[in-house]
């Protein structure tokens, strides 16, 4: 009777197991098929219509990110979209008051700095090339950061005629992994906010072909404290901070 | 040879290795205690270190490259108070998730830093808590990873020179303590349990499992019941998010294998088996009795979404006992054992289910469990099987629980408030021959089923003023039972309950509390029948017992790491079951094998217990070194049938523990522990009583002589341990050593004196027939000592 009541108990116990496995069991069609939040940037502009869909990656975490455009000799020609936190030099979190997070200034070089250091070639009062609030970015090529996967239509200033790159710097504050660790650069600032260092992705614009669409490729990752605008080509250390985004596809929509 | 050969392989292999990388992961989430809400950029530190890391938007945090050992986090967020977490140990071949509950601060607080000490006090409870680490748990020399046995180096805890997990906390008895797992009560914590106590040889709890546990010896908060003396509270960790981890320890008494990992998305498990090898030793070094246990735990949580979750708790354990009958030429003392003890099962076990769900300003939480305890034991006499039994029995106490809690924190008053419904049974199949001086010899022979409802409510406010100078806490909570009148009227078990502290300055502070408990009698004595099947303490009108809780103290803290308080306490003990049969109080009772409480009984005993308490805690400031010393002064002592305080058997009077512990470089620790525990009182034999053969024969051993209640006394016992650790961390798994040598100068106690039948030369006893015509036993009392040098070597590897 006592070895009844025993098993009983430990099969009730397995029932309630599998339950809370059956229960926690999610379906995956949200990962497969997102929905993209629709933002327009620069679309009265005189360039082509580009659409960027980034789709987000399982390690999607508020990310910062630039788009820009450079010539095929690697010229700096305009910025399509930079996340207005950066562009501004404003963070919504950006200082206390009051036991409240405010708006403040923030300058943090280690987040996209490929993108600064080609957006501007005059160090600011804080000795990086990033936007302040004194000289931001202008509206039309700023927003607010997405939040998960986004379809962004944006024209550059001027029509593109011939083949241009089209690049992506993205980073995620605080994604540490186990060569970027917590440890690694202790007296490196810029780096204790950031983690694994920005991707820089790329992607080549042939005007010649509209109505095409072509998916950007990680070429590099960028300097862990902002310190310089290279690229650099090594991204076996890179691990989580490639999977923020899951693909990155542009498409001309007009001549 | 070949043992030899094993133990040098083992001991070698480790220096084959080199110890490589720190590659430890800390991966977890901040959150709003009350509301669950993720808490971004939180900055969170390596306690005690430079190294930092921050909450993203959605809360988690993680830390990578960390030096493998015992770590906490120090969190501090815009609007919320400082956190330092409970300790947690890092290794290379895991991840290991800390999440991090904080609390909003007061608005006049907003502005203020307030430095926090590893060191936690609750609103509730500002004494008489103390919290266990990890490390603490892990690493006390003695206490081979045994919680029963940790809390023991805790002032006011006293312990068992016989090695009994016995939790005797400020001269209450064993059976006055709850015991409580992630907020689901459990009936106990040993294997072997003392029915109607608590007390055991070895823990029930595997602590792989554990994250924290805190020590309640008075002050407890009102959501906390059945005890008057102490109640432990456990919590566990929860499994691990990233992948499936195992670890296998070898340990002084058993081999226990845990697992721990993710079983979906949003749900983890942590399972554990254990089963001894005590029955192998205990043969090999040719002990007369054979125990072999086997533990299962385990924990499952999931998170349902970001305001509601659900976790599993379970809990088990399969106890046998068997005598060693095969053991050549026996001693005297082996001999009375292989005659004289009853052969003992027991299998129990919990299972329960919480759910959390949070709303705007507190969560509410669902407490739904089941536990189950079955006991039996039989006796032949001189356990000659030819021979009728003299005890046989079997026992189960059943308990089926709900209980609902709100947890808020409503403009700087936190609240606490709830209710709950059990449904208990309890059958009691006994044949039990007895002898008492007074009726002589009887026989018990009754199959007893008790069915209880039982319900409680609770509630509990506390607030900071004066800038957090000064903390109030007051609660109250009720308990009753169909039982009988009574026990059904809540109004009878109102248990108030009020705690105040003042900070001073910031390194002292003044603590008070003042409090009213009660605690059900255990089920033996609740479902305690005659002969005529009569519930013979419901007619006795048996009542709640009661225990009126008054503390005071101060608490210094000279350095972050460091404090020292001082508390004095009184507890006053009123309606406790005082036995008919025996005319003493059952606060006696509770530290031996076998079954306590089923006596006829009356409310009648009244008991008190007072002394002084000094600890002084130190984590690394002198010298490196964690200590722990504590000193008890204490006095307990009930009244016996003439109504005269006498010292009860837990009044030992002098209580002093120290424990040092150092790590050194490399992941080698090396820890002492010194106690002394004054004697205990002990009852004489009743030498005229127990020679009577008639009563001998049905006892199956001496009739202790209650008249001289506790007129005796042990010397004090103190024991020296030693323990010294070694961890490798490799990059995909650990492996840690232990090497742990209680009473390392072999310390000898005496112990009360057994009695025995003289016997002749052909090993029969020897009888006479005194000038009554009684026939009696020649005796002799056999003195007896306890402790013995016990070195250990235990295993344990994390992949």
């Amino acid at each position: 009777m006592n070895t009844l009541k025993l098993n009983f108990s430990l099969m009730a116990l397995a029932i309630i197991l599998l339950l809370s496995v059956m229960n926690s069991c999610k379906l995956t069609d949200k990962e497969e098929n997102p929905d993209f939040e629709k933002i327009s940037q620069n679309t009265n502009a005189q360039g082509q219509l580009l659409e960027i869909r980034v789709t987000e990656g399982p390690e999607h975490t508020h990310p910062l990110m630039a788009f820009w455009l450079e010539s095929k000799n690697g010229e700096f020609i305009q910025t399509l979209f930079v996340a207005k936190s950066i562009g501004k030099g404003v963070f919504e979190h950006g200082k206390a008051e009051k036991g409240k997070w405010m708006p403040g200034k923030i300058q943090r070089p280690a987040a996209l700095p490929v993108w600064s250091h080609l957006h501007q070639d005059k160090k600011n009062k804080y000795g990086n090339y990033l936007p302040t609030p004194e000289n931001p970015v202008p509206d039309t090529y700023t927003g607010a950061t997405p939040t998960h996967s986004f379809a962004l239509n944006v024209k550059p200033d001027k029509p593109i005629k011939e083949k241009v790159k089209l690049r992506m710097e993205i980073n995620q504050p605080f994604d540490w992994n186990e060569h970027w660790t917590n440890t690694k650069y202790p007296d490196e600032d810029a780096y204790e906010t950031s983690g694994q260092p920005a991707i820089v992705y790329e992607g080549m614009i042939n005007p010649k072909y509209p109505d095409s669409a072509f998916t950007l490729k990680a070429i590099g990752h960028s300097h862990y404290a902002g310190k310089n605008g290279k690229i650099y080509g090594d991204l076996s250390t890179i691990t989580s901070a490639q999977k923020i985004v899951r693909s990155v596809t542009v498409s001309i929509k007009e001549k | 040879m070949k043992k030899k050969v094993l133990i040098l392989i083992i001991l070698i292999i480790p220096f084959t290795f080199q110890a490589l990388s720190q590659s430890g992961t800390i991966k977890g989430k901040v959150y709003n205690k009350n509301t669950n809400e993720a808490i971004p950029f939180t900055n969170i530190v390596i306690y005690d270190t430079n190294i930092g890391s921050t909450s993203n938007l959605e809360g988690n945090f993680t830390f990578t490259g960390i030096e493998p050992g015992f770590k906490r986090l120090e969190a501090t967020a815009v609007g919320y108070k400082k956190v330092v977490t409970e300790e947690f140990r890092v290794t290379n071949s895991k991840t290991v998730r800390v999440d991090i509950a904080m609390e909003k601060k007061s608005t006049e607080l907003e502005e203020v830093t307030v430095e926090v000490s590893p060191f936690k006090e609750k609103e509730e409870s500002p004494n008489s808590m103390r919290t266990l680490t990890v490390s603490e748990i892990e690493k006390t020399p003695g206490a081979n990873r045994d919680i029963s046995r940790v809390i023991q180096a805790f002032p006011g805890v006293a312990s068992s020179v016989s090695f009994r997990n016995d939790v005797i906390v400020r001269g209450g008895g064993p059976s006055e303590n709850s015991f409580y797992l992630d907020g689901i009560e459990i009936p106990n914590i040993n294997h072997f349990a003392t029915q109607g106590a608590s007390g055991g040889p070895v823990g029930i709890i595997n602590v792989d499992f554990i994250r924290e546990v805190d020590l309640y010896s008075s002050a407890f908060p009102a959501n906390r019941g059945g005890a008057v003396s102490s109640v432990l509270d456990m919590k566990q960790k929860e499994g691990n998010q990233e992948a499936l981890s195992a670890r296998a320890t070898l340990g002084a008494s058993d081999l226990a294998l845990t697992l721990d990992g993710p079983i979906s998305d949003n749900t983890t498990m942590i399972f554990s088996a254990r089963r001894s090898y005590l029955q192998f030793l205990f043969d090999f070094i040719g002990l007369p009795f054979l125990p072999v246990y086997n533990d299962f735990q385990l924990k499952t949580k999931t998170e349902i979404d970001k305001k509601n979750e659900l976790s599993f708790i379970g809990l088990g354990a399969i106890d046998k006992f068997s005598l060693n009958t095969g053991l050549e030429n026996p001693d005297k003392e082996q001999q009375y054992i292989l005659r004289e003890t009853p052969v003992n099962e027991q299998w129990n076990y919990t299972i329960g289910s919480v759910y959390r769900h949070y709303g705007e300003k507190g969560y509410t939480s669902v407490y739904l469990s089941r536990n189950m305890l079955n006991n039996s034991a039989y006796k032949y006499p001189g356990n000659d099987e030819s021979k009728s039994k003299t005890l046989d029995l079997v026992s189960q106490e059943i308990e089926n629980k709900l209980r609902v809690e709100q947890n808020e924190n409503r403009n700087g008053y936190k609240l606490i408030y709830g209710a709950g419904i059990e449904y208990a049974k309890f059958n009691n199949n006994l044949f039990q021959k007895i002898y008492t001086p007074i009726g002589g010899e009887d026989t018990l022979d009754y199959s007893s089923e008790l069915s209880l409802f039982k319900w409680e409510t609770f509630a509990q406010v506390s607030k900071k003023f004066f800038k957090e100078k000064l903390t109030l806490s007051a609660g109250t909570r009720m308990d009753a039972t169909d039982y009988s009148s009574s026990t059904s009227n809540m109004i009878d078990q109102f248990s108030p309950r009020f705690a105040a502290s003042y900070e001073y300055t910031s390194e002292l502070t003044f603590n008070f509390s003042i409090a009213r408990y009660y605690q059900l009698p255990a089920y033996t004595t609740l479902g305690y029948r005659n002969n005529e099947d009569k519930l013979v303490n419901k007619e006795n009108n048996l009542k709640y017992i009661a225990a009126d809780h008054i503390v005071g103290g101060i608490a210094w803290y000279p350095q972050s790491d460091a404090k020292i308080t001082l508390e004095g306490f009184h507890k006053k003990y009123s309606d406790y079951p005082f036995s008919l049969e025996d005319s003493i109080s059952l606060a006696n009772r509770g530290a031996d094998f076998g079954i306590v409480g089923n006596d006829p009984v009356e409310s009648t005993s009244e008991g008190r217990a007072y002394g002084l308490e000094l600890l002084a805690r130190d984590r690394a400031t002198i010298l490196d070194l964690n200590a722990i010393l504590s000193y008890t002064l204490v006095r307990s002592e009930f009244k016996d049938k003439n109504g005269e305080y006498k010292p009860s058997s837990w009044d030992n009077i002098h209580l002093l523990n120290l424990t040092l512990r150092k790590e050194f470089k490399n992941n080698w620790d090396l820890g002492i522990k010194f106690r002394f525990v004054g004697g205990a009182p002990y009852t004489p034999w009743d030498m005229q009583q127990s020679s009577v053969k008639q009563a001998w024969d049905i006892r199956g051993g001496g009739v202790l002589d209650y008249n001289n209640l506790n007129e005796k006394r042990l010397n004090g016992f103190q024991q020296l341990d030693i323990r010294v650790d070694k961890a490798w961390y490799f990059d995909n798994w650990s492996l840690m050593l232990y090497l742990d040598i209680q009473n390392a100068y072999n310390y000898k106690a005496k112990t009360e004196p057994n009695l025995i039948r003289k016997t002749d030369d052909n090993g029969n006893p020897i009888t006479y027939t005194d000038d009554n015509g009684v026939e009696r036993y020649e005796l002799e009392k056999l003195s007896t000592t306890a402790g013995t040098i016990l070195p250990t070597l235990g295993i344990m590897i994390e992949i």
